[in-house]
């Protein structure tokens, strides 16, 4: 067996293990999926707690609440401004984990990897970039939308509207839109414009996610780019080996959200999905909790090793 | 002195840089850990798990395109 196929294997490996932890996360924020004939939302307990990813409360199938509309619903009511108890839980998730949420938590990650699973006719899928500019977009979305929309556009009773669900969210329309549209002939007399919009930005991010990898992460998810600034402060994280890295480029070609982990081994957008670690062949890269490895980087430029 | 031991000075120095960054990571990660845990308990005290059960268990007509 080659060296090259040995990583291959090890890749596909990890990829298995982390796709089975997706869907165990996925089946247990989505555990009651009977409910899907019915379109009874499930009113337990359990609707106190946030999932740590994105998923739609108003699913049938949704056991947790959706951490970003919980955080709107909250910043939207007439009691509250702003929700210690959802940013708390949100950082508790992003300290602990970082932008692993995003990776082996968030059921709608899941999605889009088995979106872009779907091959095309003729060639086979290149990697496609999008703009580096385009990653700040989700900033705007999570401090424009979520966390001061609800605040500053009140209306007259002083409750605000929350502005990512209503005006963005593909999770909510497809796990909750088109179920209950589906089980509830009353709701669909009320289909109007905001549906139809809805509608198409779910078709737009479905679309993207099957051209480039994890594409509503990259430019779109408020919870991402949370997460993102939680990235640098994390306990599980990358590290990389200055010393053992032989320069290949294969962390960078490999990686779903376009980092290079050699460069940026602390980048907010990396989701810390291990790929890279997988199919490095000198095991310079590392991931986990503590100090996974010596991370020689001063300023953000390489570190001359003296020999 | 010699390039050699000149050399390992060089390499101690930087790692030991390494290690004091991975230590305010650390501390920092530990910090705002508690930080998030106080957030949690404040909130719960505030009532805003109220809030957040109310808008869960009745249909989000927003979050379904609905308005």
């Amino acid at each position: 067996m080659t060296e090259n196929s040995k990583i291959q294997d090890k890749g596909k490996i990890q990829d298995i293990r982390r796709k089975l932890i997706q869907i165990a996360a996925f089946g247990f924020t989505n555990s009651r999926m009977s409910d899907f004939a019915t379109g009874k939302l499930y009113t337990g307990r359990w609707k106190n707690f946030c999932a740590p990813g994105l998923n739609c409360y108003s699913c049938p199938a949704a056991t947790l609440s959706c951490p970003v509309g919980a955080l709107q619903a909250v910043n939207g009511s007439m009691r509250f401004d702003f929700s210690f108890y959802v940013i708390g839980i949100l950082l508790a998730f992003g300290v602990l984990l970082g932008r692993a949420v995003c990776a082996f938590l968030c059921p709608f990650g899941l999605f889009q990897e088995l979106l872009y699973k779907i091959k095309l006719p003729g060639k086979d899928k290149k990697k496609r970039k999008l703009p580096a500019w385009s990653r700040w977009i989700k900033y705007i979305v999570l401090f424009g939308m979520v966390l001061l929309g609800p605040v500053v556009l009140t209306n007259s009773v002083g409750s605000g509207d929350p502005l990512f669900c209503k005006y963005i969210c593909p999770a909510g329309t497809l796990e909750g839109g088109i179920p209950l549209i589906l089980t509830h002939p009353e709701l669909r007399k009320a289909l109007g414009w905001l549906f139809s919009w809805k509608m198409a930005v779910l078709i737009a991010v479905v679309t993207g996610s099957i051209f480039v990898q994890r594409f509503f992460c990259k430019i779109l998810c408020p919870l991402g780019a949370f997460y993102a600034i939680c990235n640098h402060f994390s306990f599980y994280h990358i590290s990389v080996d200055q010393k053992k890295c032989i320069h290949c480029d294969r962390c960078e070609a490999v990686c779903p959200m376009d980092v290079d982990p050699v460069k940026t081994p602390c980048s907010g957008e990396c989701i810390c999905c291990g790929r890279c670690a997988a199919h490095c062949p000198a095991s310079a890269i590392t991931l986990g909790y503590g100090k996974a490895g010596n991370t020689q980087r001063e300023n953000g430029a390489d570190v001359k090793i003296s020999r | 002195m010699d390039g050699s031991g000149e050399d390992r000075k060089d390499k101690t120095f930087k790692e030991g840089k390494s290690d004091k960054r991975m230590g305010m990571r650390a501390l920092s990660g530990a910090l705002l850990l508690i930080l998030s845990i106080g957030m949690i308990a404040f909130g719960v005290l505030r009532e805003e798990t109220t809030e957040v059960f109310r808008k869960a268990v009745q249909i989000c007509l927003e979050c379904i395109g609905l308005g």
